[in-house]
């Protein structure tokens, strides 16, 4: 069955058919989710979250692209937890282990390829990044990850966040800008990066 | 003197990255870029920005997100065949039991058959043989003289007394003791039906009754345990 097939057959109220369909967005709901809560716990409960209500609400979906449909879900649900730890704030950084520590590397980003140097440097990296990224406003966020992480186009990111093309631009132009100074501030990790990118 | 750059460069470099200008924009932008080379770092730095966050690695889920009916709050429907079913079963129950009180209290039909002793009892051998039995303990045996003239008659006597005892000894060991009052009424010895003379003959009637009663007591069990377990079956499928 075709993804139509599925979301109709959703609407009628078929689990199953609804579960096929978190299976082949859950990746991206959940990587979404990450970049903009920034950390795995966060992201975990904004997934789950996000699918019981896309399920709740599947009625209010009128067709057009079903992927952005999920993320403004989820992108809300994100926003609404970000407001929410506004009132109450804690401070969080790194994943947490079942015992509450802090997980400097967790193996869900580990790369059975590289050697352990390499390993340490990507991660290091990464964080480097995702640092610079929670460093930046919600709406820029999302924006970012949205295009330059997930791929998605401008009107579809437009779609997304509802709202018009042009603030899509000025969002991620802005973004981009702080990031860029931001990354600045580990220049000692980016040289090999940038030598790998240009490699390319 | 060069401006700096300012907000609206950096939108413009950053949708120039992305193909997001319109050709009069690209054009006029890309002669800027030609003359600043300030203009022309920033691109790259923008550039390589990009690429970095192109480069993050996709994560893997932790788990699987899919839905259970109890996270949507759905709850699964009974089928309709359930409480008919559940009906069904209470209302054989209640059948079965008016059904076996009543055969329990209704008189008629013997309580048992002959019991095993009754039917050896029955089949005792007559005196006539007992007392021919004696008779042939008794006598004492002849001399080998006298017994070629002497014995054809005894031997006739006790063949007489044999002849008459050997019959019903014989059928007490070929006819097995049976439950069966049927089996017990055709027997033919003439002793046997005296001694049944007190108990009536039970007739057909009564044993098909009894056999009908016997097997709509077993439909109504199997009905109402069936109906039963089919019940909860649905039921708890259903919650589950």
């Amino acid at each position: 069955m075709d993804e139509s097939g599925l979301i109709s057959a959703a609407q009628q109220g078929d689990l199953d058919s609804f579960n096929r369909l978190v299976l082949a967005y859950q990746e991206l709901i959940y990587n979404q989710a990450y970049r903009v809560m920034g950390e795995t716990n966060a992201a975990d409960d904004a997934t789950q979250e996000a699918f019981i209500a896309a399920f709740r609400k599947l009625n209010t979906y009128r067709g057009g692209s079903f992927r952005a449909w999920l993320l403004r879900i989820v992108t809300n649900i994100c926003y609404d937890e970000l407001r929410r730890r506004k009132r109450h704030p804690t401070t969080q950084l790194e994943p947490l282990d079942d015992a509450g520590e802090e997980i400097e590397s967790p193996n869900w980003i580990a790369d059975p390829s590289e050697t352990p140097e390499e390993t340490a440097e990507r991660i290091e990296l990464g964080q480097a990044i995702q640092r610079c990224i929670d460093g930046l406003p919600p709406e820029f966020r999302v924006v970012v990850a949205l295009v330059d992480i997930q791929g998605l186009d401008y009107s579809e990111v437009s779609e997304v966040i509802g709202k018009p093309l042009g603030t899509v631009k000025s969002r991620l132009a802005r973004a981009r800008t702080r990031l860029r100074r931001c990354l600045q501030g580990f220049r000692e990790l980016l040289p090999s990066a940038f030598r790998l990118e240009y490699e390319e | 003197m060069k401006n700096p750059i300012n907000s609206r460069d950096w939108e413009a470099l950053s949708g120039y990255l992305d193909g997001q200008l319109s050709d009069r924009e690209r054009t006029r932008l890309e002669t800027r870029l030609e003359s600043d080379p300030e203009l022309h770092t920033a691109l790259e730095e923008l550039r390589q920005t990009r690429g970095l966050l192109q480069n993050l690695p996709i994560l893997r889920p932790p788990r699987n997100y899919t839905l259970t009916p109890e996270m949507v709050g759905i709850k699964r429907e009974i089928p309709r065949i359930e409480p008919v079913l559940r009906y069904v079963s209470i209302l054989a129950m209640i059948i079965l039991a008016f059904v076996a009180i009543g055969d329990f209290m209704t008189p008629g039909l013997p309580d048992s058959a002959p019991t095993v002793e009754t039917a050896f009892d029955i089949y005792a051998p007559p005196a006539e043989f007992e007392q021919a039995v004696e008779i042939d303990e008794q006598a004492e045996p002849y001399p080998a003289g006298e017994l070629a003239l002497e014995a054809p008659a005894a031997e006739e006597m006790i063949e007489e007394a044999e002849g008459e005892s050997r019959a019903p000894v014989m059928k007490a060991q070929v006819s097995t003791p049976t439950y069966s009052p049927t089996a017990v009424s055709l027997m033919p010895y003439p002793a046997m039906e005296e001694d049944l003379g007190s108990q009536e003959p039970i007739p057909a009637d009564n044993l098909a009754r009894e056999s009908v009663i016997r097997i709509f007591e077993i439909s109504l069990a199997i009905i109402a345990i069936g109906a039963g377990i089919a019940a909860f079956i649905l039921r708890r499928g259903a919650v589950g």
